[in-house]
């Protein structure tokens, strides 16, 4: 069963999606669904026995393209929708083992390659109204298989978090005639002790209000709004500092460092080209080499953050971690 | 770097797509980035 139920206190959707109840949880490496299938051995997702990258509709989907009426009846207050959308799985290599940050460059541009593929085939559908491209990386963020992989959720409507941001960059326009973004990475660039890496096309900092401790953005240099506009000069770049911040990452405490990463783009209901501002947000759960940050009473009741920890400070740590050299 | 979509439907009815490349990446052009941010990281 899945559907969407509208909470109206906060105005947001509500995907339940209980089938999901039933997904692969952890298996050992020699049944890993997302490995090639081996001659003679046990069918995975991938019926072939290499491959380069891969995308895949998800066996335990939130959103479907044909989704179910929904179980239940809404009302005046609690409207109910079909969960219409599509959830896909990215399979970043066929290597079961090792880390990202151990992979060329040439891989990091195949996969931004894809990304913007999928944003654009999924974004053209006329249910779709927002194209999510999402890694969650480590157990520590709820990852239940160990192979390398992200997804792709296509949304039929623009997420909250990301619809607050839109909003006040709309207003941000509207006020001073100026992209909120654009004049966020100005701010950063301007005061320079939150930058951590940097090339042509983009820039990497702890913004002044991050989250999380080692929270890390990726912004556009110039005001693209999406991987749409992105030339072959603009996914190179992408590549290279995504390695830069993922080698960095692993290095900081020498393990495979887990986060939530979430690309943050253009709608593709048509809306905001003016005020969306392509990005990259990092979320790393932890706060020293052997804590980690829980979101708590505050962060989860009443929605305020509290980090233990200075931005420029912990800007200043990843900016001296060397990312590795291969 | 030319990209190549194939698309198979499997006996479920979902979709997947291999994507394939063609031609290598400019080695070249990793080995400056590489430099690059070794010089932007310093």
């Amino acid at each position: 069963m899945s559907e969407l139920r509208w909470d109206p206190i906060s105005k947001e959707w509500i995907i339940t999606a209980t089938h999901r109840q039933e997904r692969t949880y952890k298996p050992p490496k020699d049944y890993c669904p997302l490995c090639p299938t081996e001659e003679g051995g046990f069918p995975t997702e991938v019926p072939a026995e290499d491959y380069d990258l891969v995308v895949f509709q998800n066996r335990f989907p939130s959103l479907q393209p044909i989704a179910p009426e929904p179980a239940v009846a809404g009302s005046d207050l609690y409207p109910v929708a079909r969960a219409e959308g599509i959830c896909e799985v990215v399979l970043f290599t066929a290597k079961h083992d090792g880390s990202m940050s151990e992979e060329p460059l040439s891989r990091f541009i195949k996969l931004v390659k894809v990304w913007k593929d999928r944003y654009e085939e999924l974004g053209e559908k006329d249910f779709v109204d927002y194209v999510f491209i999402f890694e969650n990386r480590g157990e520590e963020v709820g990852v239940t298989l160990q192979h390398p992989h992200g997804q792709i959720y296509a949304y039929p409507f623009i997420p909250p978090k990301i619809k607050k941001e839109l909003d006040s960059s709309r207003e941000h326009l509207e006020k001073t005639g100026q992209c909120l973004f654009c004049d966020v990475l100005e701010e950063e660039r301007r005061d320079g002790r939150r930058i951590v890496a940097g090339n042509g096309s983009f820039t990497a900092f702890v913004p002044f209000f991050a989250r999380y401790p080692y929270e890390v953005h990726i912004y556009a240099n110039e005001h693209l709004p999406s991987l749409r506009e992105f030339g072959e000069k603009e996914i190179e770049e992408l590549a290279h500092i995504l390695r830069i911040i993922i080698q960095k990452y692993d290095n900081l405490y020498g393990f495979p460092f887990p986060y939530i990463m979430a690309i943050h783009q253009q709608p593709t209901d048509g809306s905001g080209e003016d005020y969306s501002h392509f990005h990259i947000e990092f979320y790393p759960p932890y706060r020293t080499e052997n804590k980690l940050k829980y979101l708590a009473g505050s962060e989860a009741g009443a929605g305020v953050f509290i980090v233990d920890a200075l931005a420029e400070e912990k800007a200043r740590e990843l900016r001296e971690t060397e990312p590795f050299i291969g | 770097m030319e990209m190549i979509k194939k698309e198979i439907i499997k006996e479920d009815g979902r979709y997947l797509i291999f994507y394939e490349f063609k031609e290598k990446v400019n080695l070249k052009t990793e080995k400056s980035q590489s430099e690059e941010n070794n010089s932007n990281d310093k």
